[in-house]
């Protein structure tokens, strides 16, 4: 109990999730418009990959608390996420092999 | 929750994998083209002001202000609800353009990872429903605003992973959905030495 006591009162203020929440909006708002630049395809894609992933990483470690709790709790959650990873790669890559 | 969490990971990972795999495979009906991205990245923004409204229900409750948690509750809960509809509303459009589960494998693939994220949402939404009430007759207070904070971690993931669906299958899948993905495999290929 100590413990969660201690996770709550490290936890941001109001003011610090707002900027958060601008933040993902404005790069939901970059997302889109880069899905209409006429740019290289390669570099689009990236952006949009690069763009997620911090959108991603945002929630989980200010929303989530992830920041501040037990490395235990952020084992537990990105364990399956890098088996998943893999497993989606892997997966991607057999399937052009088989269908090329 | 983590662990829950966790294995819930590995459940979407793997529709959503299934989905990148059949890309481009489907050979009759709607496909990826059939994706409304304006419409799409409206839900979207909705679904991210849904979490802040979930983080300041939990600081509301933390700082003991119960009219704040409550408001806050019922606007995650109401702003889940619209993006529900927003949902409802994509599904009913695909169904009017002939694109249902059974038409293809962009369909079969494409609506149950959506459906079941639905289903997440809806859950999620009947949760906060559940805690709001529970404010009124003090079974949740700011003692126990724990309850509220797992609800919230369940919320924030409901949220991350339509972040992913919403990045790597609407907009990278929509961008020119064949090439992209023919590019990607390409590259997983050649760090896995395939090919």
């Amino acid at each position: 109990m100590a413990h969660i006591a201690e996770s709550h009162a490290n936890h941001p203020g109001p003011r610090l999730y707002i900027t958060i929440a601008l933040i993902l909006g404005a790069l939901t708002g970059i997302e889109v418009a880069a899905f209409f630049l006429e740019m290289s395809s390669w570099i689009v894609v990236w952006i949009l990959l690069l763009l997620s992933l911090t959108k991603f990483l945002m929630v989980v470690f200010f929303f989530m608390h992830l920041r501040m709790d037990d490395n235990r709790f952020a084992l537990l959650f990105f364990a399956p996420m890098i088996v998943m990873v893999s497993i989606a790669v892997a997966l991607l890559a057999l399937f052009q092999n088989i269908t090329r | 929750m983590w662990a829950f969490l966790g294995s819930d990971v590995l459940f979407f990972g793997t529709l959503i994998a299934t989905h990148l795999v059949y890309r481009g495979q489907s050979v009759s009906g709607p496909a990826e083209n059939i994706l409304d991205i304006p419409i799409t990245s409206i839900s979207t923004f909705v679904l991210l002001m849904s979490s802040l409204a979930m983080v300041l229900a939990l600081s509301g409750l933390q700082r003991g202000k119960m009219g704040e948690a409550r408001f806050w509750l019922a606007a995650t809960a109401l702003l889940g609800s619209v993006f529900i509809g927003f949902q409802m509303y994509e599904f009913a459009q695909f169904a009017n353009e002939g694109l249902t589960p059974r038409t293809n494998l962009f369909g079969s693939t494409f609506l149950i990872m959506t459906g079941f994220h639905g289903t997440h949402v809806a859950i999620g939404i009947l949760w906060l429903w559940s805690l709001f009430f529970a404010t009124f007759n003090g079974k949740i207070h700011q003692g126990n605003s724990l309850e509220v904070e797992i609800a919230g971690l369940y919320w924030h993931f409901v949220d991350i992973v339509w972040i992913v669906i919403f990045g790597v299958v609407y907009l990278v899948g929509a961008y020119g959905a064949e090439e992209h993905v023919e590019e990607a495999g390409h590259a997983a290929a050649a760090i896995f030495g395939i090919g």
